[in-house]
């Protein structure tokens, strides 16, 4: 049962491109939305939210969660989402709590009561404009928010950045509490890909090239690291390693580093292309942040 | 109407100073028709001026129609701000007649009930606009009710107006000094205002975060240069 489809969306943005985007999401899962700097991660997480609009020339795409239509059923598409924003969406003019007044009752089951000790929990202060609050007390501002009406689906624009140390760990939990029902699901894009590595279940990797953001990966966290092993050899012993199979190397002092990709996940298998035997044994697994690193500097 | 009222609730609470120094406004302007000038051009200027957009709006579970809707509230509600001020000065006319204080205010020449006439016409565009807009914005009686709210007190101000331009040697609407100035800020209010309601009519279609949008194409070629 999927709770969340997105399928070949393309957002124009003038100057900039994110094309062909698909992925579905199953009950209770987190996706983790990777890339570098502008690939156009807030740009898909907006435009799912809506705050972006597929109106332009070029724009496609199809976004539903629990068969419920962005277009079509545009009010019950945006009740079933919550959200957190890097840069928060409401007045700065405002008080914390008088959002939850004046903007809490357009969702369905908003416990306002909820609403003001989650921000005596996260230590918001509520007596302050938007306006004087700190990005990190901003986030947990919108986080209280979020977690204080039943939605389907939880969108996490880079939440983590300007958190401190502590509340990034409560940040997790809440992630882990939400799926744990397996009654909704978590997309949450983040550059802290150590700490994503052990929250997410699927990642979507969003590269880019010549203006255009594209899909580089989708699928489980486990799919993605079983097709990378990392090689650590000197440049003699280097040039038994099948050209197509290097996706990018790192000089250290006295070898390098060379990140290999196997589709299969199947490095030891024998073949006129294959791995030779006697590297078999120096193959290590590479971390997320170390994929991404190799991929994305080669193709830089 | 209601999340109007509701939504200014909320901003006596937790903006007091902002609400409180509105309200001074519609005092001075009423009872000091010197402070007319300034600050019906402040007023004029601020309403066209402050018109926040904020993302919120998009992200929240509403559609076109009633984003639109929302917006437009917002345009209407300045209006009414307008109809208060010149109400409370045509009763206060009414009731001093003789007082030294409201002595060339509103009520006093047809030129000015002329520019407030055009005010309150305006406001009946907007009532027309929200129309062109496919929004229905509640029955036919409340619309109906609209334009008689809007249109009556000019009316009985216009017949009172006339009746004393017969009884004048100069007629009324030659009256220079406060007269002027005031009917000036009316038609700029009124012209400012117009261009408002023109600019938001063209701004029909729900688009893009604009801003958001932009800074993201911006920011995504900064990074790949």
């Amino acid at each position: 049962m999927t709770l969340f489809r997105c399928e070949r969306l393309t957002k124009n943005l003038g100057e900039y491109k994110l094309k062909d985007v698909s992925f579905s999401l199953k009950p209770g899962r987190v996706l983790g939305v990777i890339g570098t700097n502008g690939c156009g991660k807030t740009t898909l997480l907006r435009t799912i939210l809506g705050s972006y609009r597929l109106d332009r020339e070029g724009d496609f795409g199809e976004l539903e969660i629990n068969k419920l239509h962005f277009r079509r059923d545009v009010k019950a598409y945006k009740e079933s989402m919550a959200y957190v924003l890097q840069s928060t969406p409401f007045s700065e003019f405002m008080h914390p709590v008088e959002i939850g007044e004046r903007y809490g009752h357009f969702y369905p089951g908003f416990d306002l009561k909820k609403y003001k000790e989650l921000l005596g929990e996260y230590k918001v202060p509520v007596k302050e404009m938007i306006s004087l609050l700190s990005k990190g007390q901003a986030l947990r501002m919108q986080l209280a928010f979020a977690l204080s009406y039943p939605a389907k689906l939880y969108v996490f624009d880079e939440p983590v950045g300007n958190l401190d140390v502590e509340f990034r760990d409560t940040f997790y939990g809440i992630v882990r509490e939400l799926t744990a029902s397996e009654q909704c699901s978590v997309i949450l894009s983040s550059h802290l890909v150590t700490e994503l590595e052990h929250v997410a279940d699927e990642i979507l990797w969003i590269g880019k090239e010549n203006e255009e953001g594209f899909v580089r990966f989708t699928g489980t966290m486990d799919d993605l690291k079983n097709r990378y092993r990392l090689l650590s050899v000197d440049d003699e012993t280097a040039k038994a390693i099948p050209a197509e199979m290097i996706r990018g190397k790192r000089l250290r002092e006295n070898h390098k580093d060379y990140l290999i990709y196997q589709e299969d996940g199947d490095f030891t298998k024998e073949g006129p292309s294959a791995l030779p035997k006697e590297l078999w044994e120096g193959l290590r697994f590479p971390d997320l942040q170390e994929i991404m690193y190799f991929v994305e500097k080669r193709d830089a | 109407m209601r999340e109007y009222f509701r939504q200014e609730r909320l901003s006596f609470r937790y903006l007091p100073v902002f609400w409180l120094t509105r309200l001074l406004f519609v005092v001075l302007v009423v009872l000091l028709p010197t402070a007319q000038m300034f600050l019906m051009i402040m007023a004029a200027v601020f309403s066209y001026g402050f018109r926040y957009e904020t993302e919120e709006e998009c992200l929240l579970p509403l559609t076109d129609e009633e984003i639109k809707r929302m917006r437009l509230t917002r345009c209407n509600m300045i209006w009414l701000r307008y109809l208060v001020v010149g109400l409370a000065s045509i009763l206060l006319g009414y009731m001093f007649p003789d007082s030294i204080i409201l002595r060339g205010g509103l009520f006093e020449s047809p030129v000015i009930l002329g520019a407030f006439f055009a005010l309150q016409m305006a406001a009946v565009y907007e009532t027309l606009l929200e129309r062109a807009a496919g929004i229905t914005g509640g029955k036919k009686t409340y619309t109906l009710f609209r334009y008689v709210f809007c249109s009556l007190p000019t009316v009985i101000l216009f017949a009172y107006a006339f009746t004393k331009l017969a009884f004048h040697k100069r007629p009324a609407f030659f009256m220079s000094g406060a007269a002027w100035i005031h009917a000036g800020i009316l038609l700029a209010a009124t012209a400012l205002m117009a261009v408002y309601c023109v600019r938001l009519y063209g701004e029909w279609k729900i688009r893009d975060f604009a801003p958001n949008a932009e800074k993201e194409a911006k920011a995504a070629k900064k990074e790949s240069n």
